[in-house]
């Protein structure tokens, strides 16, 4: 008999159910000084984290359940759209015309499809040019409702991921690089991007937001050398509009000053 | 397209704040809930599960609008989206010709980010079939990593799949084994003793038409019909399912013509000898059929095709069925299958 997935997945469920039930979705802002308490006692992080309260505010916590970069980077940028008509008008077309371009890769219209249109949905509600002059915080309100509404959330997630998986597939021979081990291209997607729950890596990052157009800035509170925080930017040199924190394992939102 | 979608929506809508609790019927839900489309209920969604009840709803009208051929879906329990009954008829030209497949179709509760499962409750002896009727897919397996397991990743399940495309892999999997994994070690060796020796062993080959045969026995005692041919094996429906057939109706009583009944075989009848005449029509009208179907439908027809085609005209067509069979599952084995 071979090992049986099922159960190892039934375990992890329950952890999961757990975190589940304890951690909403999406957090509302926090201090940042938080994390002081967090990691009182701790040396090298409370140097850091010394260091990143120079540079940011407020925190916003995702759920770590294995989505946490898709879901962080999704609610930061819309966040940044809803504030700036230009890009989000943009970022619509983009994404209005991306379905096409994963049905053609090969994912299953049907069920794509369903994806899709709840993405825009979740993208329509949040129309800067809908609101009247009290606008961003009540669109920031939506947000926050819609990301923490399992069922739109989880999809935003999917179908990000299915956008980055795309582009994977759109320039492998690029992305082939990146892949340690064995997998080739076609089998990394497969296994590490479109299912949920499958944690990010740097390639990762990269693909979605290349494909969105979209900087992002990730800080690394790590164990690494020195008592500052290194930070990094994808696409490299690119202007970042969301703000990332990643403690191993995890990503969360920044608020810079 | 949108229209459709903002429909389907709205009937989903409804269904979602009912399904959990309610003792209606789903399809009677669904259905009211269309004729009063001018209601502004749209998307309500907050319950844990409720992308499930979703998606499952949406698949399961999909499936009884628009059946994959070969297979028949109904629900358990008219009150639970997440069990379902699923028929499989086997492909004619194929040694599972004339068989009829009960399955019931498990979906867990964060469907469609986990798979379901399947299990076979008519006896299958095949190496992916586990004793108890478990059915061992890669497609409904979690990505978990495994380098032990010998499947290829890229054939896992991810949120884009769905019953078709699982169908699909099933209606295939059935005469092109993965021997890479087997859930049942009897059968894997008996398969491949099977092809490696181009037909000439045949036990494999004959306990699989005897179960079939009993199976088909098993459906004539139900009153199902079960298409021998493949311009019945894939004619849709004629009707489309109104008000109140959805659920309800015995689905498996009225969807094939009764003139498929002169080609059955009784009991005790050899399954090869008809059907050869009409080759090329059957052939036609299936290709033109599939083509409504959506392209992974048409490439899975094709394939279906092609092995009735190397099949045909052989008097001996359990040795053809296994060469064109050999052949594939060789294919399958040096890269995907799909």
């Amino acid at each position: 008999m071979e090992p049986k997935d099922e159960e190892i997945m039934k375990q992890q469920r329950e952890i999961e159910k757990e975190v589940c039930d304890s951690t909403p979705l999406v957090s509302e802002k926090i201090s940042l000084s938080c994390l002081r308490t967090e990691y009182m006692g701790d040396d090298v992080f409370s140097a850091k984290i010394q260091d990143l309260l120079k540079k940011y505010k407020f925190i916003r916590r995702t759920r770590p359940d294995g989505n946490c970069f898709f879901r962080a980077f999704a609610y930061s940028y819309l966040e940044y759209l809803i504030t700036n008509y230009t890009a989000y008008q943009e970022f619509r077309k983009l994404a209005e015309s991306s379905k096409d371009k994963l049905v053609e890769l090969g994912f299953p219209r049907f069920t794509l499809e369903d994806f899709h249109e709840t993405f825009m949905e979740v993208i329509k509600r949040v129309d800067p040019d809908c609101t009247g002059a009290e606008g961003s915080e009540k669109l920031q309100n939506e947000l926050h409702q819609i990301f923490n509404e399992q069922g739109y959330s989880d999809y935003v997630v999917v179908y990000l991921r299915l956008i980055t998986s795309g582009k994977l597939q759109e320039e492998a021979e690029f992305y082939q690089n990146f892949i340690e081990g064995s997998f080739t291209i076609e089998e990394f997607r497969h296994q590490e991007v479109e299912p949920m729950y499958k944690e990010s890596d740097h390639i990762h990052i990269i693909a979605l937001c290349t494909a969105i157009g979209a900087g992002v800035r990730v800080e690394y509170l790590d164990r690494g050398e020195g008592s500052t925080v290194k930070a990094h930017d994808f696409p490299e040199g690119s202007e970042p509009k969301v703000y990332l924190i990643y403690r191993p394992g995890h990503y969360d939102i920044l608020y810079p000053n | 397209m949108s229209l459709n979608n903002r429909t389907r929506r709205q009937l989903l809508g409804v269904q979602m704040t009912t399904a959990a609790s309610t003792s209606q019927h789903a399809s009677s839900t669904m259905m009211a809930s269309s004729s009063s489309s001018g209601s502004t209920t749209t998307t309500t969604t907050s319950a844990p599960s409720s992308s499930a009840v979703r998606a499952l709803a949406m698949e399961y009208k999909s499936l009884q609008e628009e059946p994959v051929e070969g297979f028949r879906v109904k629900l358990i329990n008219d009150d639970n989206l997440f069990e379902w009954e699923v028929a499989i008829f086997g492909p004619p030209d194929t040694l599972y010709q004339g068989g009829y497949f009960k399955a019931h179709m498990k979906f867990p509760h964060d469907y469609p980010y986990s798979p379901p499962s399947i299990r076979f409750l008519t006896k299958v002896w095949h190496p992916n079939v586990y004793e108890n009727g478990d059915l061992c897919i890669s497609i409904l397996h979690p990505p978990v990593d495994d380098p032990q397991s010998g499947e290829l990743p890229c054939e896992r399940w991810n949120p884009t799949q769905n019953v078709r495309t699982i169908l699909l892999s099933v209606i295939s999997l059935l005469n092109e084994p993965n021997t890479y994994s087997p859930a049942n070690v009897d059968a894997s060796v008996m398969y491949r003793r099977w092809r490696d020796s181009q037909g000439i062993d045949n036990e494999y080959p004959n306990i699989i038409r005897k179960q079939a045969l009993a199976a088909n026995a098993e459906a004539k005692r139900e009153g199902i019909v079960v298409p021998m041919t493949l311009e019945d094996y894939c004619l849709k429906p004629a009707r489309k399912p109104t008000t109140e057939s959805g659920l309800d109706a015995n689905f498996y009583d009225d969807d094939f013509d009764l003139e498929t009944e002169d080609d059955l075989p009784t009991d005790d009848d050899d399954f090869d000898e008809d059907d050869d005449e009409e080759e090329d029509e059957d052939e036609e009208d299936s290709t033109s059929l599939n083509k409504n179907n959506g392209s992974a439908t048409t490439a899975a027809a094709a394939s279906s095709n092609s092995k009735c085609r190397n099949n045909n005209g052989s008097v001996g067509g359990v040795a053809a069925a296994g060469d064109a069979s050999a052949e594939s599952a060789d294919d399958s084995g040096k890269g995907e299958t799909t």
